[in-house]
């Protein structure tokens, strides 16, 4: 029964027994509305995070990952570089880099920080402190500071302090809590004890690795050195960098925004693997020897355009040494060696010409002469041309030839160096003699074909694929076509107007003289692994056989008599040794040309012992400029005599002495004081030594030389007896470019004793050149003068 | 059916002399019975004699017990009991907020003083004394701000927006006093003075708003006009009464805090003032046109150049790759922190941003930690926990009779209530960056005791209420 009021109510949902209730007022619903807005704005955030936190949660999730972990290198140690015997030349070793941090560097510090590190780093002060106020956030001072001054600069950075926390109120009214640090202890401040505090702030002291070169310059251009960053450059250190470099490791670990550490157990430690290290061909003493003589030879010829010297073992193709003058020190490879060319530098005003300067000059020093440069081989090259003409058969050891002094090719004529000509001569001969229309003729005879057929075969028109960088793929040459113009093969005959480097040339040599065997040269033996293990060993590769052994021999045959008396190479001569030896001289042609100087490439190639070779080597001087002589056989041959007279020995090469060798060779003077003259006498004579006695004592007094000292062979010793105790005095004479017989004439009419050194003192062509004892001495009769003789007058 | 009911419930009648019975009324007065519970808080005794007939001097240390006793009769009446729900999430909240406060700040604690513990030892001070304050504060009849209290903390107000423009700037803004111990906002003030002096105002003219703002309902016969002409002469009215005194009052704060300047709290202000205005019965034609300004002005900000500094903020807002190590900074950690959480976190005290990554992560950003250490379901509970405070808020504020009551509580709750979403919007690159706190969970003792003390009115607000609600 509806009321009459009721038809005036609006139709609502509310069901009846809420009829009391009168519905919200105005503002539960404002509110209502309110707290719905609130709930949507919720709903949103939730879809939000849901978007962020789940959905596409890698995308910021990784960055964060990313922000927060710090990689610390572990760098890995570069392998060791051993040579052939097994000692060390090249070896790294923990080393420090000083990282400056300018804006932490506290104001107070800043001078005595950068006065200690001037000093420890042996750095320039005002450099460290302009380095020091860098607006940057890190400076890296030095990658290579070694341990000493690592613990010198710990020493000095961390230390024990006292330290507090204070409260400060800075700038903005915010009050902040530092650290008041102390050096001695303020008991009524109450500071903490703390050891190892940094006190001198913004320096970082972190390990590296640092190269240490064990034998200074020492192989440098073989060796090559580690740049700034560590990566090898130049010689093996470049070539074979990938080996020696190792895997750096690294430790990851979780960092704070500042670069600080978490305290989380989050560390990943990946460790570091160590290079490979390289066993070498290079023996480092016969390197040292050869680098001796050769910076001697570079430094009294006044060499303008370096010098090369190159030991190859024949039979492996392992290059024993290896050297190029002027070089450079791999611990300071930067710096310019050659104290010429530094102060060239320094003259120079325009710092950017002065820098291309030094880069030049750096370029320079490092590049390896021995393997980058070509030049023209000159007379050296002549075995070549006859070993070619002996395996094709066009010519015979028993063949003849005749020398006028020059040969007439295609309508223009030739000279040989002894415009006079050398004669009826025979092919060894033609050898000895170095003559050039022997070998035009030869050249002749092989035509175009062949001679480019051998030039090829020797590897001379390809790089030797020897491991070390930066080889060139070969000199310029003459293409078998050029080579039909007879003058061109003429001239190529010889060893003129074609140039090939000197690894080509030594391995080319080297082929001539072992069997005709050519063989790739090589500087690494063996790869050895951080434990010892061999990765790789080098297995010696035989090219090709260019010429039969037969022929080989003849070479060598041909070489020694060469190196023999009368030979161009005769100065190279030491006695024990069957040396084969070849000089060259080549004039520059292409200089010539262009700015009409006369420049010259004195060389020389020799190999030992020519009956079963075993090394050979190779030396040339690159303009040498010596008022005396720029021959090969003047200047070069006496540094291969020095090289070789220490290198044999050491490599335990037989002597095998002549007849006439074992007359001059010395030999141990028995000691006879004391016994009777007869006794004497026959003691001595046993001993092939000639016997003056002076006295008619029956007992002997006195010797000279005294026993126990060695003395030649066929030398006199003058024997006292009592009755005459004193030997008699004589004077040293002048025995200085005399030949060998005005010499022995003198000594003997001196009743003196002589020892005969160097070459040429069996034959006429021998000329003295210094004597052991001044001229004027006053000796005991007797005493032993050592001459040192050499050959004068070699063209080749 | 829409019920204006007025401002005064009237008063009881006075008990007549005739009859000196005293009779439990229907229900309670809450003044009444606020004012006889707080006589005996306070040991003071103004009904009967005691027995004996002569006053007797009590001892201090009768009387510290007996107030004792009175207070925890106060606290624990169940007649006058605060509503429970409201006080656990209270709690809760400021347990949580606290915790993960310390789980963000210790490690730029460390950083900035060597001291883990420095923030969280303060807070947890400033926790104490504001819990104190806020069981305090609820024994206070809400009723009583209303008029001269009021009026009295508007003038405080002022002076101190006034004095802070005066005082050196910290950390380049008009923003702290500095006391010593610690600086506090005037705006913290002024944002209660402002829920304060609206309530006084919209419960003293409830009827003149709302009837301007609803001429229908009362004014149809009079007001016989076109419907156009109709609306302007309504808007000019509703102006009159539901615009213009909020403007007049409460315009010059705002502006003192814009200059301050102190935009988020400006924002926060407005928005607050305007929730008053809309829950007090305002026309809503003036929410639509400023809802339509501000997108306008969005629009302008966002797609033109006419506000370069906004327009920076902007562009950080929308790509903050814009200026990655600058102005984008805090935006991109916190993203990096948020991802970081996925859905369950990387576990209470493992957040790595906080390793110095979040500027101040114990400040705005905390949530963000929040995020990364307890994940997406760990950061839905707590905001859901600040939606569970609001309509718990809302609830005990409307089931109040007085009309003031429920207006200064619906103040605190949207005020707390704006607070969580614009710090959450914020944080989560939803809105610009403003600096805005997350209220119980952001370091800041002097704000936490602020809040903990309108808790203690919202508290005083669910107590003094007959209705109870479940």
């Amino acid at each position: 029964m509806a009321k009459p009021s009721d038809k005036n109510r609006k139709f609502s949902w509310i069901p009846g027994f809420f009829k009391s209730y009168k519905g919200p007022d105005r503002m539960s619903k404002n509110t209502a509305i309110l707290m719905g807005v609130v709930v949507l704005v919720v709903l949103s955030i939730f879809g939000r995070l849901l978007y962020l936190m789940v959905l596409n949660k890698d995308e910021y999730q990784q960055a964060a990952v990313s922000q927060q972990l710090k990689v610390v290198n572990r760098p890995a140690n570069r392998g060791t570089i051993y040579d052939a015997n097994g000692e060390k030349l090249v070896q790294s070793a923990a080393a420090w880099v000083i990282y400056l941090y300018p804006k932490q560097i506290q104001e107070d510090q800043r001078d005595m920080l950068c006065r200690e590190l001037a000093d420890v780093l042996h750095l320039d002060y005002d450099a460290v402190a302009a380095r020091s106020n860098l607006n940057s956030n890190s400076v890296k001072l030095t990658t290579k500071a070694d341990k000493e001054q690592k613990d010198l600069l710990q020493a000095f950075i961390y230390r024990t302090c006292y330290v507090r926390d204070v409260q400060i109120t800075d700038e903005n009214g915010k009050k902040k809590t530092v650290e008041e640090v102390y050096l001695e202890d303020h008991p009524e401040l109450e500071l903490k004890k703390v050891e190892n505090y940094q006190y001198i702030k913004g320096i970082s002291l972190t390990v590296d690795s640092k190269r240490y070169y064990y034998h200074g310059s020492l192989a440098s251009t073989v060796i090559g050195f580690a740049n700034f960053d560590n990566v090898g450059s130049g010689g093996v250190e470049g070539y074979y960098n990938s080996e020696l470099k190792g895997v750096d490791g690294k430790i990851i670990k979780a960092k704070n925004s500042k670069g600080g550490e978490m305290p989380f157990d989050y560390d990943t430690v990946i460790e570091p693997i160590d290079g490979n290290s390289l066993e070498l061909t290079i023996d480092a003493s016969i390197q040292a020897v050869l680098e001796k003589y050769l910076r001697q030879a570079y430094v009294d010829n006044n060499v303008e355009n370096r010098a090369v010297g190159i030991i190859m073992n024949v039979k492996t193709g392992g290059i024993l040494a290896m050297a190029t003058m002027n070089d450079y020190d791999p611990a300071n490879y930067l710096a310019i060696k050659d104290a010429a060319a530094q102060q060239k530098i320094d003259e120079i005003e325009d710092p950017k010409e002065k820098q291309n300067a030094i880069n030049a000059a750096q370029q320079l020093q490092w590049r390896n002469k021995a393997i980058s440069d070509a030049y023209e081989p000159g007379s050296v090259f002549k075995p070549i041309t006859m070993s070619a003409a002996l395996e094709e058969g066009l010519t015979s050891m028993s063949d003849t030839f005749t020398c006028p002094g020059y040969k007439l090719v295609g309508g223009r004529i030739i000279h040989c160096h002894k415009v006079s000509g050398h004669g009826t001569e025979t092919l060894t001969q033609g050898m000895m003699n170095s003559c050039n229309p022997v070998l035009m003729t030869l050249g002749e005879r092989l035509g175009a074909a062949n001679f480019y057929k051998y030039f090829t075969a020797y590897g001379l028109t390809t790089s030797t694929g020897i491991d070390l960088p930066g080889e060139a793929p070969g000199g310029s040459y003459h293409k078998e076509e050029d080579l039909t113009k007879p003058q061109e093969l003429a001239t190529s005959s010889f060893g003129q107007t074609f140039t090939v480097t000197p690894i080509q040339m030594i391995t080319a040599f080297a082929a001539a003289v072992n069997g005709g065997y050519l063989r790739q040269p090589y500087v690494v033996e063996k790869i050895i692994d951080p434990d010892g293990n061999i990765v790789k060993s080098h297995e010696p590769v035989v090219k090709r056989q260019v010429i039969s052994e037969t022929t080989s021999h003849n070479i060598d045959m041909m070489l020694e008599a060469t190196a023999g008396v009368g030979g161009t190479a005769h100065n190279v001569y030491i006695s024990g040794y069957r040396i084969g030896a070849k000089t060259g001289t080549s004039e520059k042609i292409a200089t010539l040309a262009t700015t009409g100087e006369r420049k010259y490439v004195a060389s020389m190639g020799a190999v030992v012992p020519v009956d079963d070779p075993e090394i050979a080597i190779l030396i040339l001087l690159d303009e040498p400029n010596n008022p005396r002589s720029h021959g090969g056989g003047t200047i070069v041959a006496p540094v291969v005599r020095n090289v070789l007279s220490e290198v044999l020995p050491h490599l335990g090469i037989d002597t095998i002495y002549s007849e006439n060798d074992a007359r001059l060779m010395d030999t141990m003077v028995p000691n006879v004081v004391g016994q009777s003259t007869e006794e004497a006498t026959a003691a001595l004579e046993a001993k092939g030594l000639n016997v003056r006695v002076i006295g008619e004592g029956s007992t002997v007094t006195g010797q000279i030389p005294s026993g126990s000292r060695s003395a030649p062979k066929s030398s006199t010793v003058v024997v006292t007896t009592e009755s005459d105790g004193e030997v008699p005095m004589t004077t040293v004479p002048d025995l200085v470019g005399l030949s060998p017989t005005q010499v022995a004439w003198t000594v003997k009419n001196k009743n003196l004793n002589i020892r005969y050194s160097g070459t040429g003192y069996e034959s006429s062509s021998g000329v003295s050149k210094s004597q052991d004892i001044p001229v004027g001495s006053r000796v005991e009769q007797g005493t032993v003068v050592t001459v040192e003789f050499s050959v004068t007058g070699i063209t080749d | 059916m829409e019920r204006i009911s007025s401002d005064h419930t009237p008063e009881p009648r006075p008990p007549k002399r005739r009859k000196p019975v005293r009779r439990e009324p229907d229900y309670y007065q809450p003044q009444d019975l606020y004012r006889e519970d707080m006589d005996r808080f306070s040991g003071r005794r103004r009904s009967a004699p005691q027995r004996g007939g002569q006053k007797k001097r009590r001892s201090v240390g009768v009387w510290f017990k007996e107030s004792w006793k009175s207070m925890v009769e106060v606290l624990f009446n169940r007649r006058l009991a605060f509503d429970k729900p409201l006080v656990i999430i209270v709690l809760l909240l400021l347990f949580v907020g606290l915790m993960m406060m310390y789980s963000a700040s210790y490690a730029y604690a460390f950083h900035e003083n060597h001291d883990s513990i420095f923030y969280i030892r303060k807070q947890l001070v400033f926790a104490f004394v504001g819990l104190l304050c806020m069981f305090g504060v609820s024994t206070i009849s809400p009723d009583q701000y209303k008029g001269n209290v009021t009026l009295i903390l508007m003038g405080i107000c002022y002076f101190l927006l006034a004095l802070v423009l005066a005082l050196p700037r910290i950390e380049h803004v008009h923003r702290w006093i500095n006391l010593g111990f610690t600086t506090f906002q005037p705006s913290e003030i002024a944002k209660f003075a402002a829920i304060l002096w609206c309530a006084t105002y919209i419960s003293d003219h409830y009827k003149e708003i709302n009837v301007t703002s609803y001429p229908d309902l009362e004014t149809k016969a009079r007001v016989n006009r076109s419907k156009v002409r109709k609306w302007f002469y309504s808007m000019g009215q509703s102006f009159m009464t539901g615009v213009l005194p909020f403007l007049i009052w409460l315009g010059p704060m705002l502006v003192l805090i814009v200059i301050e300047p102190h935009l988020s709290c400006t924002v926060l202000m407005v928005l607050i003032i305007g929730t008053m205005m809309f829950v007090g019965g305002t026309n809503k034609g003036f929410f639509t046109i400023l809802i339509a300004l501000a997108v306008l002005a969005g629009y302008l900000v966002i797609y033109t150049d006419i506000v370069p500094y906004g327009s920076k903020r902007i562009k950080v807002w929308q790509d903050p790759f814009y200026d990655k190590l600058g102005d984008g900074w805090q935006n991109i950690q916190s993203l990096y922190a948020i991802s970081s959480g996925g859905l369950f976190g990387v576990g209470i005290g493992n957040s790595k941003q906080k390793y110095l990554y979040i500027a101040e992560p114990q400040n705005d950003f905390v949530f963000a930690v929040i995020c990364e250490e307890v994940g997406l379901i760990g950061a839905m509970l707590v905001v859901a926990m600040f939606v569970f405070f609001v309509w718990r808020g809302f609830s005990v504020s409307l089931a109040n009779p007085n009309r003031f009551c429920k207006l200064v509580g619906i103040g605190i709750t949207a005020q707390i209530g704006f607070q969580m979403l614009l710090n959450i919007c914020v944080v989560t690159n939803m809105v610009p960056n403003t600096g805005i706190s997350l209220p119980f969970f952001s370091y800041g003792g002097t704000s936490l005791m602020m809040l903990l003390l309108e808790i203690g009115v919202l508290l005083a607000i669910s107590r003094t209420s007959p209705n109870k609600i479940i």
